[in-house]
């Protein structure tokens, strides 16, 4: 996959949650791009069926309950349409409180706000596998740029999830060449400038 | 290359609000139920599929119909009759539509509050599903 960003769309009516696409990536349609490509997805019968055969032994691994395959899938489903839901409703909101509440740092115990911050958003039982993935702006635009489904610990274990974390960089690199207002350090910026970014 | 002085300048300029997405979230929300019926059902179709290396023509061969139609089928993307069951239920031996009995259902809705919807739900839904490749 070539990681070039293709198109932008903004989800919702709140003007806050934007979904990339990227070139080369298998979409439905002219309109789909990295949110629902995943949302889609993670209720397509067929997909999960392939997935989840292929990466049984993951399945198997202790860190989920014992369940059949059929389970697996059945949760998935019913996941996947929550957190449709969640992210409908957080999107048309006005401010940013509700996607904030969805969505936390990729990389547990993180705490530092950076100009761009990596975030993961997940599904809605507590052991659950199914990831967002994105980032946000200092300025509060919150950047689809992919999604998983994560049956291992750790993301590098896995091709597809290590290919999630190229587009979270690829996207950040993007971001960075026109948006310069978050390129100048805070010593750059006038008081008044910096002080609107992290209010 | 044009820069931008905040976020929503840059998506002013540069992104789309996306028109499908608002159609996507109405479907997943008015036709929940619909949807998760014809995921369950395509669920226990492809892997009673899978674990009796049948491909989808040989599906569309036994019930006599297209293989396109069995792909569409399998995504949801179809709104099958009773009568299309029937020919799935033949071809594979699965069952994919059953009513309980009466007593059944009387003892269940016994038990069931909330909406209609949940009332069909509960009731005509098997709470247990017989587990097709067990991981035990």
């Amino acid at each position: 996959m070539s990681r070039n960003i293709e198109r932008i769309f903004v989800v919702g009516k709140g003007g806050h949650l934007c979904s990339l696409r990227f070139a080369g990536e298998a979409y439905a349609d002219e309109e789909e791009g990295e949110l629902r490509r995943c949302l889609r997805q993670w209720k397509d019968a067929e997909h999960l069926v392939d997935l989840f055969l292929t990466y049984r032994a993951d399945l198997q691994g202790g860190f989920f309950e014992s369940k059949s395959i059929e389970d697996f899938l059945f949760i998935t489903e019913r996941e996947a349409t929550e957190l449709t839901k969640r992210i409908a409703t957080a999107a048309d909101h006005l401010n940013t409180e509700k996607l904030a509440q969805l969505f936390q740092p990729l990389h547990n115990h993180e705490t530092e706000s950076p100009k761009y911050q990596f975030l993961k958003a997940k599904g809605t039982r507590s052991k659950t596998w199914l990831r967002l993935y994105g980032l946000r702006t200092l300025d509060d635009v919150y950047f689809i740029t992919g999604g998983a489904i994560k049956l291992n610990r750790r993301m590098d274990d896995r091709e597809h999830l290590k290919e999630e974390l190229l587009k979270m960089e690829a996207a950040r690199k993007y971001l960075s060449r026109y948006l310069r207002h978050l390129e100048k350090e805070p010593a750059e910026q006038s008081f008044y400038e910096f002080f609107a970014l992290i209010a | 290359m044009k820069q931008y002085e905040s976020t929503k300048e840059f998506l002013n300029a540069q992104a789309t609000p996306s028109e499908s997405w608002a159609r996507f979230a109405e479907d997943n929300q008015r036709n929940e139920q619909t949807n998760r019926r014809g995921f369950q059902a395509a669920v226990r179709v492809l892997l009673y599929l899978r674990e009796n290396n049948y491909s989808k023509a040989w599906l569309a061969e036994q019930m006599g119909v297209s293989p396109q139609y069995v792909g569409k089928m399998l995504k949801g993307g179809s709104n099958v009759t009773l009568a299309t069951i029937e020919k799935l239920e033949t071809a594979t031996g699965l069952v994919l539509l059953a009513v309980p009995e009466a007593r059944s259902v009387r003892y269940r809705a016994a038990a069931v509050s909330g909406s209609v919807t949940d009332f069909f739900t509960k009731t005509f839904l098997p709470a247990e599903q017989p587990a097709y490749f067990s991981l035990a």
